[in-house]
């Protein structure tokens, strides 16, 4: 039986506190987006949604290079992501079960990266990309964005693989395992979660990287929707509710990809330890 | 068939003292060989650095007089079973027990992820793996448990998954590291004559590493007593019990533990160069005080067949606390006065100062 408890309605009252505030701007860009520039500019917009301006949206996302944008934004997460798991599972594993000179200093170096803006690295890294050709290239912005965000999949793997019991590894190996085999067949399995999780934090990076892409690319064929959405912003007028239509078919994507994932990282969360 | 000869065989930790330093040991074909030792003796070290998962500081191991010292984990074709199992959580008991077999068919680019799960699969229902597979299974009572994780099973069923493992590719050399101490104690014992009946049966060289001596008397056709990485004493269970070849052996094997006494306790001050060790069942307690030499008894422990009398002599200034085992019931409570005579023709002689045993037994006084 449930009895009422008093800790338990405030502690709900606070979460609802704190999920609305979560939740308004996303309901408020859903609001802006269904609402008349009229109403934006001039009366002011209105508590909830003009749900039947829905029919509106595809005739205005079918006058901008949308799914042209979104393309290349997807190809610079994936890319981005394939590129930074498969450095960052070999890296987090050599730091995790070796030793080696230098081990140390690699894992200050990898921090570093961390710590230094970004902005910082911003024109050296456009003279250098400008002599190597990759400027307007989708692959240069996988190569800067890898830099930045395959550090933070090294420390996350470098963790999950210190929690596999040692044991484990020295069975494979006794079993017959090459030590790719182990990472492949043994390893890899057991940090499954956190592979996710990596891939999550990866994907985002690239999904919503802009300073890079704002400098390194010049043709509008490639702009990532970062840009494009950005490329919405006049000097004498900005369409709100346009924006806010592209933002929304910006973030459908991402929320696919997170839905994908969370099941994987709950998942691994809940089975425990791998020590079962 | 394997023999595992050790020469002059070190590691070294980088601390102070090395890990091992300098250790031979022959271990002959077929032979079930206990190498025990209390906890960082360096007896897991060393059946890893057999194992091949540790790599030499020093010597050589050969097999069958072949030298294997340079040879990685997975060209050794040893079993090893670990304390914890170390079965594959991810894999079904199943593909844990085939693992072996598949391993050693796999290529670089069967390592691909994804590739890698239907490259198992597929090498899994090869014919010759799953009759192999079924053998382990039959053999160790597994069939009902084939399709379940390894989280789903009890602390026994895992050892036997384990063991499963390691028998399936047949290899000569079985290595053991403390794989009892994981279970409850009526289980031990049950295990513990198991894993006896199929080394028998399979007749193949198993070396057991252990901290638990009544392990090591049970179960093995020679005990190797291991103490800061060096060999102490290797013999039968029998010969170590009897003749230990020095004060750590004695004391470490046989439990109660072995009663060390100074000559002068018994009465003869004018031996200062040698001390004397008596088994708890060949100290006899008395009731009647004046029937030798008088004490008191400080703890009973009864344990149905058998007592276990804890006692101190008024002779020995230090009152070092000393054992007596006696199959019939005193009727003796802590704080009773006793008096013991030592069966000293039982008793082993050890230098005082080197703790080596010394050959000659000594005459019997009371």
């Amino acid at each position: 039986m449930r009895t009422f408890r008093p800790s338990t309605a405030l502690r709900s009252l606070g979460l609802i506190a704190i999920l609305a505030v979560a939740v308004f701007p996303v309901y408020w860009m859903i609001n802006t987006a269904l609402s008349a520039d009229s109403e934006l500019f001039n009366t002011g917009q209105d508590l909830y949604p003009h749900i039947e301006r829905v029919g509106e949206i595809p005739e205005f996302l079918s006058g901008i290079p949308i799914g042209r944008w979104l393309w290349n934004s997807a190809v610079i997460a994936l890319g981005t992501t394939v590129l930074s798991l498969l450095i960052a599972v070999h890296a987090a594993y050599a730091l995790s079960r070796y030793r080696f000179f230098g081990k140390g200093i690699a894992g200050v170096l990898l921090f570093t990266t961390q710590m230094m803006p970004q902005a910082l690295i911003l024109v050296p890294l456009f003279a250098l990309f400008s002599t190597l050709g990759l400027l307007n290239n989708l692959g240069g912005l996988v190569l800067a964005n890898t830099a930045f965000v395959m550090p933070v999949g090294v420390f996350i793997l470098k963790g999950a693989i210190d929690g596999v019991p040692f044991e484990i590894e020295e069975a494979a190996r006794v079993d017959g395992a090459s030590r790719f085999g182990i990472l492949s067949l043994v390893v890899l399995p057991l940090i499954g979660p956190s592979v996710a999780a990596a891939a999550v934090i990866c994907f985002f990076d690239g999904w919503n990287e802009f300073m890079f892409a704002n400098v390194f690319i010049r043709d509008q064929a490639l702009w990532p929707a970062s840009i494009g959405l950005s490329s919405f912003i006049g000097q004498f007028y900005t369409p709100i509710n346009g924006v806010m239509i592209a933002a929304l078919a910006f973030a459908l994507p991402a929320v696919v990809f997170f839905l994908l994932m969370q099941r994987r990282i709950v998942s691994g969360l809940t089975a425990g330890s791998v020590k079962g | 068939m394997p023999s595992i000869s050790l020469r002059n065989v070190r590691k070294n930790y980088g601390n102070a003292a090395p890990t091992i330093a300098g250790l031979d040991l022959e271990i002959e074909d077929g032979e079930f060989l206990v190498l025990v030792g209390p906890s960082g003796c360096g007896k897991s070290t060393l059946l890893r650095m057999i194992a091949g998962l540790l790599e030499l500081d020093g010597g050589r191991i050969f097999v069958d007089n072949k030298d294997v010292s340079g040879l990685d984990a997975r060209q050794r074709r040893v079993a090893f079973m670990f304390q914890t199992y170390a079965l594959y959580p991810h894999m079904s008991i199943e593909q844990n027990i085939a693992f072996p077999l598949v391993a050693e068919k796999l290529r670089w680019y069967h390592y691909l992820p994804g590739i890698s799960s239907l490259a198992i699969r597929r090498f899994a229902a090869d014919p010759e793996v799953a009759r192999r597979v079924d053998g382990a299974c039959g053999a160790l009572d597994l069939d009902g448990l084939r399709r379940q994780k390894p989280k789903a099973l009890s602390g026994g069923q895992r050892q036997r998954a384990a063991l499963a493992r390691a028998i399936v590719r047949d290899p000569s050399i079985f290595l053991l590291d403390e794989p009892l101490s994981n279970l409850d104690a009526k289980l031990r014992v049950q295990i513990r004559s198991e894993l006896v009946a199929l080394q028998k049966r399979l007749g193949k060289t198993f070396v057991y590493v252990t901290h638990d001596q009544v392990e090591a008397m049970t179960m093995a056709h020679r005990v190797a007593i291991l103490d800061r990485g060096m060999l102490q004493q290797i013999g039968t269970p029998q010969d170590v019990y009897d003749h230990p070849a020095n004060l750590f052996v004695a004391r470490f094997i046989g439990s109660p533990e072995i009663n060390i006494v100074s000559p002068a306790t018994i009465g003869r001050p004018d031996d200062r160069t040698t001390l004397l060790g008596v088994r708890p069942s060949h100290v006899n307690l008395s009731r009647d005080a004046a029937a030798g030499l008088p004490g008191r008894v400080v703890a009973v422990e009864d344990l149905g067949a058998e007592h276990v009398y804890a006692f101190t002599l008024d002779s020995d200034p230090a009152r070092t606390t000393l054992h007596s085992v006696s199959h019939v019931d005193l009727d003796l409570l802590p704080g009773d006065r006793a008096s013991i005579t030592f069966d000293l023709a039982a008793a082993v002689t050890f230098d005082r100062k080197s703790g080596l045993r010394k050959q000659p037994a000594v005459e019997e006084i009371q």
